[in-house]
């Protein structure tokens, strides 16, 4: 079964491509720090300050003397890890959600979609403008707000599995022998409705990354000397005139990274798909 | 129809109220209005308190939310801690240049993403249809403020360094020059395009996967068999077909157009609703938060709504209880 997917997955060329890239960003981002500290990069060298890039400062430098090289490769850091946990969090609450959900229609599945519905109606920017005057602004709060946020379409995907898986001759065999409705959830159910999830963690890796750096822009996200791709970006909008690498270099970094992620996750939708024969 | 009509309108009302209630909290939470007062040493403790019992917030949370219920249903909005003018004059007075930008880029949007997601899905696979779908993937994974910046750095910035004609960083209208619509439209073509970029992306590529889906079906495969121009299969057949699916897109998109201007608004000094709510939010505002609360969440409900019910409309398939 692994070894099917793989071979699927390794006809997709972008896909394959856009991994082995992320994976090389991801193993420098993570790499990095450990020969160069943290100090080193937010190291301020007032005699250097917005110099464009050069063979000395690749990326250039900032308005206070900071590598811009290796600010992306710590914001970088921040930025991939935010995304990724975010992303996880988000799938985890939309199975519970729509495992529940799809299994117990009636009452119970009202219930919870009237709440999913709700949460959607709420403007997003409005819940995170407030959420983060009100909580605070660290890693660990912004990754468990951008989470929370974006559960619903994975809930929605799962209690769509779930309503057609539940029906099926399996789930009647595992009654039969007198399994317990969770352990036939979470044991048998939700193993088959794998293949959407993982598309949609993947692209939420994403849409995580773009939120964080969004919300990094508008200063609610993460304060300095923290830096992230987003807050890099916030600060160097005041210096457009002078230093616009400031704001290309971390900008691209997105882009590169959110785009290998949608071509992985692409990749891999085509490869799970039990309905394409390629 | 009409039952689920009316059923779903007798929905909004208390989702509505429900939300404006937790809102009305969270705001709460935020911060206090005052706090700007409280650093000006020149107010004693009862100049406080006098303020605090004229705005009304000196009474508990609860009471508060159930005076501005009352206000509202009676049509009063309140007036804005701040600038002390009415609520109402407030937000409806930046409206019109938010729907500015909103329609310019909306009209651009659709305009760009049909034609290139026609081209695209009649050539597929043309070096065309490669250069549109790689557009489209860049703009799904790009922040859309930081195409803003890059938009500036590159027509504001450097066209006025080569000489070339460059276009404004800011602002609505050039005040030397007055306020005109020839300076509104130059002063709105970069954020509308900063908008409306990730949207062309998205669009594009589903109007492309429609067409697509649409032109491998059966019923075009008859349209050509009888002899029917191609264009003509295609125009007045497979196209109405696949765009049917855009306008729930569109309906969707309502709410997260608007979170994009308030981003936009703010990079472009423009002065419309986003950056009111920024600059409300800033201040702990209450009144006009909570105006500009009820206004997205009425905006995003009723064009939910309104979407089902014209899709109902178009599409006869569709049938509700």
């Amino acid at each position: 079964m692994i070894q099917l997917f793989w071979r699927r997955f390794k006809r997709h060329k972008l896909a394959l491509f856009s991994m082995f890239v992320l994976l090389v960003l991801m193993a420098i981002c993570l790499i990095a720090p450990i020969f160069i500290s943290e100090d080193a990069a937010n190291r301020l060298d007032y005699s250097v300050m917005r110099r464009p890039p050069s063979l000395e400062h690749p990326f250039g430098t900032d308005d206070i003397g900071r590598d811009m090289l290796l600010r992306s490769l710590f914001g970088g850091q921040i930025s991939l890890r935010i995304g990724i946990l975010a992303a996880l969090i988000a799938v985890t609450i939309g199975i519970l959600v729509g495992a529940t959900a799809g299994y117990n229609s009636g009452l119970i599945d009202n219930v919870l979609m009237r709440l999913t519905e709700a949460l959607l109606s709420i403007p997003t920017l409005f819940i995170l403008i407030v959420l983060a005057k009100v909580i605070g602004q660290s890693v660990t709060v912004i990754t468990v707000v951008l989470g929370s946020l974006s559960w619903m379409g994975v809930s929605r995907l799962v209690r769509a599995n779930v309503f057609s898986l539940k029906e099926q001759d399996f789930v009647l065999a595992s009654i039969s022998i007198g399994a317990r409705p969770g352990e036939i959830l979470f044991r048998h159910i939700v193993p088959n409705t794998v293949a959407p999830i993982v598309v949609a963690a993947t692209l939420g890796v994403g849409r995580a990354i773009i939120l964080e750096a969004g919300l990094s822009f508008l200063g609610l996200g993460l304060q300095p000397p923290t830096a992230s791709w987003g807050s890099m970006l916030s600060r160097a909008q005041s210096f457009l005139l002078d230093a616009p690498w400031m704001a290309i270099f971390p900008g691209l970094l997105i882009l590169i990274t959110v785009l290998c992620v949608n071509f992985i996750g692409d990749g891999l939708r085509d490869a799970l798909d039990p309905h394409s024969l390629r | 129809m009409t039952r689920y009509l009316v059923r779903r309108l007798l929905q909004i009302v208390p989702l509505l109220l429900l939300i404006s209630l937790v809102g009305f909290v969270i705001i709460q939470m935020t911060g206090d209005p005052l706090a700007a007062y409280t650093v000006d040493a020149s107010l004693t403790g009862e100049d406080l308190v006098r303020l605090r019992a004229k705005y009304g917030i000196d009474k508990p949370v609860p009471i508060q939310y159930l005076n501005w219920l009352k206000n509202l249903v009676t049509g009063d909005w309140g007036t804005s801690f701040y600038t002390r003018k009415p609520v109402i004059d407030m937000v409806f007075g930046r409206l019109p240049n938010t729907l500015i930008l909103v329609v310019i880029s909306y009209t651009m949007t659709l305009t760009i993403a049909i034609v290139l997601g026609i081209i695209s899905a009649i050539r597929q696979y043309s070096i065309l249809d490669h250069v549109v779908t790689a557009l489209s993937f860049t703009g799904l994974a790009m922040p859309s403020f930081w195409l803003g910046l890059m938009l500036i750095v590159v027509f504001s910035v450097r066209f006025k360094e080569w000489g070339l004609p460059y276009t404004p960083v800011g602002g609505m209208y050039d005040h030397r020059a007055g306020q005109s619509t020839a300076q509104v439209l130059w002063h709105a073509i970069l954020p509308s395009f900063t908008l409306s970029f990730v949207m062309i992306a998205r669009y594009t590529r589903y109007i492309r996967a429609s067409i697509l889906e649409q032109i491998n079906l059966d019923y075009v495969r008859t349209a050509r068999s009888k002899g029917l121009t191609e264009r003509t299969v295609l125009l007045r057949h497979a196209f109405k077909n696949a765009l049917l699916p855009l306008i729930t897109l569109i309906g969707l998109s309502v709410p997260s157009l608007l979170s994009g201007t308030v981003v936009i608004e703010s990079m472009f000094a423009w002065p419309g609703m986003g950056r009111l709510f920024w600059e409300a939010a800033e201040r702990v505002d209450i009144p006009v938060l909570m105006a500009m609360l009820l206004f997205v969440s009425v905006l995003t409900v009723s064009s939910s709504l309104v979407t089902d019910i014209l899709y109902a409309a178009i599409d006869p398939r569709i049938k509700y209880d």
